[in-house]
């Protein structure tokens, strides 16, 4: 599967990005700190998560999360294109379009942040799912 | 060559005199033409004053053959509908009294009876003829009457007999008949374009005064409302932006004497003030939904009136095929009232034509009821009912205005004090801040300390009495000018230290106020994030109470399934 095939953003797309998200699918954007600090391929998981996304709907260019490696990694980004997991400590700036979300991402309220070209979904630990500008 | 001097003098005095002449000729044509000038102006003036007169008399002419004509068609409307509809005015006057016969009790079936039948005589095509007919064979168990009146009342109007039928039942506690009745009135509403006195049923339902049966059969209709409205294209959006609407208006002021010294010292302050204030605005947000499920929920005592209101208003009221000759005469009394103006008659007559016309959705409903009960008539018990089944969207909005709210919290903020320039980033240290405001300012003093030198014009006097002394040798009176060039030098140079001395102290006063002024700031920047972390906690707490309201007793029917979940 191509990812960028489906990051296609019409309008039909963007009525599906304040669907509730599964469970499953935020079990494994949680699980994404079950690797080492560095870049990891975790293709077997992107490919999981994209799985979760019905067809349709929008796919993000990656999920921005807490990391709960400790000290000194603050969040970590799941790259669904590249595949891979980043993780970054407290002061290394972010890539863009991620940067913008970093506050969210930290925000207790917020498990995940979806990562799309022109906005951000922040996803709740019970599925609800908000799409915002960015 | 004396005789040509002679002959030039004469003609040039000749010249002289004509051109004197001239000028006396041309001042005299100069008066003329002003005189002339001003009374064009004086014609211009009568002119006008003339023309809006003749306007004047026209206008008023215009108005009074208005008034003529419109007095003279109103007589015409009147006789039309005198004639044509003159008998429903009857009906209508007997159906309040056969209403208050039979709650009385004091007029016996025979005369009721007499009485409808005679009405249904009268008004061949009017729906509220046979339905009294329907109600006095009601009320003395005739059934087949009551049913054949019925049949033909609804052939004539269904909506309104079924309502008038609700209404009657209630009042006589018939609360199973009336539900049915109701269920029937509702289930025929167009939801893209509803009265406005539609939320006094929707209030006595909610409140329960049509009893448990109703509230279930009303609740089915009105879902089916919402899941056609919820299907049609653009109907989700409408929706998002007018709750967006909703509660970014219960947004407050961020007052001008709040963080005075960080406004004062932070470009970003507008930034700043903008997310405070929406973070606050969680706590009306709060208070506003805590007042409407707060507290026991009674039926209160004006619905009963207010639906009794109904019941008179709906009999009262002029027919649908009477409405255009009843347009027709309230235009025409506008225009009298209005004294033949038909412009302003006009106007207000339409204001008030589409406030009488004037359709709303049902979730434009929904939403004054539920954010402005009073302007709306809508009671509490309606107010929980449309908070209930607008909360998915209620929600969804509030999400996203704190989500907003969270991502537009400015990270790092600007602080400009008196030249020195600063961000502030989340764990910005006091101490590295204070640190990079006293370099700067210490630069800036030791650059105006630097700035003073022995150059211009002390210089150029010192230079100035060397040169000039040493002409004095040649010339001892250049030596005073010397002497007071060198003493001006001297005095100046003498100058440097005390100025450098006030210049010092002047730039430490500056690096004092600087400081002072930063610490505020900060102090007020730690006060400013403690608030918005205590305000942007409360977003929370609103989630959590619009949350939990999904309990049936607020809801005719649960809306929970509207959407689905992935995978």
């Amino acid at each position: 599967m191509r990812v960028v095939d489906r990051t296609s953003d019409g309008p039909g797309h963007q009525a599906l990005l304040d669907r509730p998200r599964s469970r499953r699918y935020l079990e494994l954007a949680a699980r994404l700190d079950a690797g080492t600090a560095g870049e990891i391929d975790v293709s077997a998981l992107a490919a999981a998560v994209i799985e979760a996304f019905p067809v349709g709907a929008a796919l993000p260019l990656g999920l921005l999360s807490r990391c709960y490696l400790g000290a000194p990694y603050e969040v970590h980004i799941l790259d669904l294109a590249g595949e891979i997991v980043e993780h970054y400590a407290a002061g290394r700036p972010l890539p863009a379009p991620y940067a913008g979300a970093r506050h969210l991402a930290l925000h207790p309220s917020y498990v995940a942040i979806e990562v799309y070209p022109d906005r951000y979904v922040c996803l709740r630990e019970d599925g609800t799912a908000t799409p915002i500008s960015s | 060559m004396a005789d040509i001097r002679a002959i030039d003098q004469n003609v040039l005095r000749k010249i002289s005199d004509e051109l004197g002449r001239l000028n006396t000729q041309q001042m005299q044509i100069g008066t003329v033409v002003d005189h002339v000038q001003t009374q064009q102006v004086e014609m211009d003036n009568r002119l006008q004053a003339l023309a809006a007169r003749f306007d004047e008399y026209l206008e008023a002419d215009r108005r009074a053959k208005e008034l003529q004509l419109a007095e003279t068609r109103i007589v015409k409307v009147r006789q039309e509908l005198e004639t044509t509809y003159g008998h429903y005015a009857d009906v209508r006057r007997r159906a309040v009294g056969i209403l208050q016969a039979i709650d009385a009790g004091v007029v016996t079936h025979a005369t009721i009876q007499e009485t409808t039948e005679d009405v249904m005589m009268a008004a061949p095509r009017y729906w509220l003829a046979p339905a009294l007919v329907a109600l006095a064979g009601w009320a003395r168990d005739d059934r087949p009457l009551a049913e054949r009146a019925l049949a033909e009342a609804l052939a004539r109007d269904v909506d309104k007999v079924a309502l008038f039928f609700a209404l009657v039942l209630r009042r006589y506690e018939r609360l199973d008949s009336s539900a049915r009745w109701l269920a029937h009135f509702f289930a025929r509403q167009d939801p893209t374009a509803l009265s406005r006195e539609l939320v006094v049923l929707l209030d006595a339902v909610a409140t329960g005064a049509f009893g448990v049966r109703a509230k279930s059969l009303v609740g089915r209709s009105i879902q089916e409302w919402i899941d056609t409205l919820t299907a049609a294209e653009g109907f989700l959006a409408e929706q998002h932006e007018r709750w967006r609407e909703a509660l970014v208006a219960l947004t407050p002021e961020v007052g001008g004497h709040e963080y005075q010294v960080l406004a004062a010292a932070s470009p970003t302050w507008d930034a700043l003030r903008g997310n405070l204030a929406a973070v606050r605005r969680h706590e009306h947000v709060l208070a506003h939904f805590q007042a409407i499920f707060d507290g026991q929920l009674l039926v209160p005592r004006d619905v009963e009136d207010h639906i009794d209101q109904l019941l008179d208003t709906l009999v009262e009221r002029f027919d649908a095929e009477e409405l255009p000759l009843r347009e027709q005469e309230a235009e025409l009394q506008a225009i009298i009232d209005w004294s033949g103006d038909r412009d302003a008659a006009l106007q207000r007559f339409d204001s008030t034509r589409q406030a009488l016309s004037e359709t709303v959705d049902f979730m434009g409903l929904l939403t004054n009821a539920a954010m402005h009960a009073q302007e709306a008539g809508a009671s509490r018990g309606t107010q929980r009912l449309a908070v209930a089944m607008s909360q998915p969207w209620i929600v969804a909005v509030h999400d996203e205005l704190t989500a907003t709210a969270r991502h537009e919290a400015p990270a790092a903020v600007e602080l400009a004090i008196d030249g020195w320039t600063a961000t502030v980033e989340d764990q910005g240290s006091e101490d590295a801040l204070l640190s990079g405001l006293r370099s700067h300012f210490d630069a800036e003093t030791k650059k105006a300390v630097d700035a003073i030198k022995f150059t211009g014009a002390p210089l150029a006097a010192a230079i100035a009495a060397g040169i000039v002394g040493l002409a004095g040798i040649a010339a001892p009176g250049l030596l005073v000018l010397a002497l007071a060039a060198a003493a001006y030098a001297v005095y100046a140079y003498l100058q440097l230290k005390p100025r450098r001395a006030a210049a010092q102290q002047a730039g430490e006063e500056r690096k004092r106020n600087a400081e002072g002024r930063l610490r505020a700031a900060l102090t007020e920047l730690v006060d400013y994030r403690a608030e918005w972390e205590r305000r942007d906690r409360q977003a929370e707490d609103v989630r959590s109470l619009l949350t939990s309201i999904v309990a049936d007793e607020y809801v005719l029917t649960r809306d929970d399934d509207a959407r689905t979940v992935i995978a």
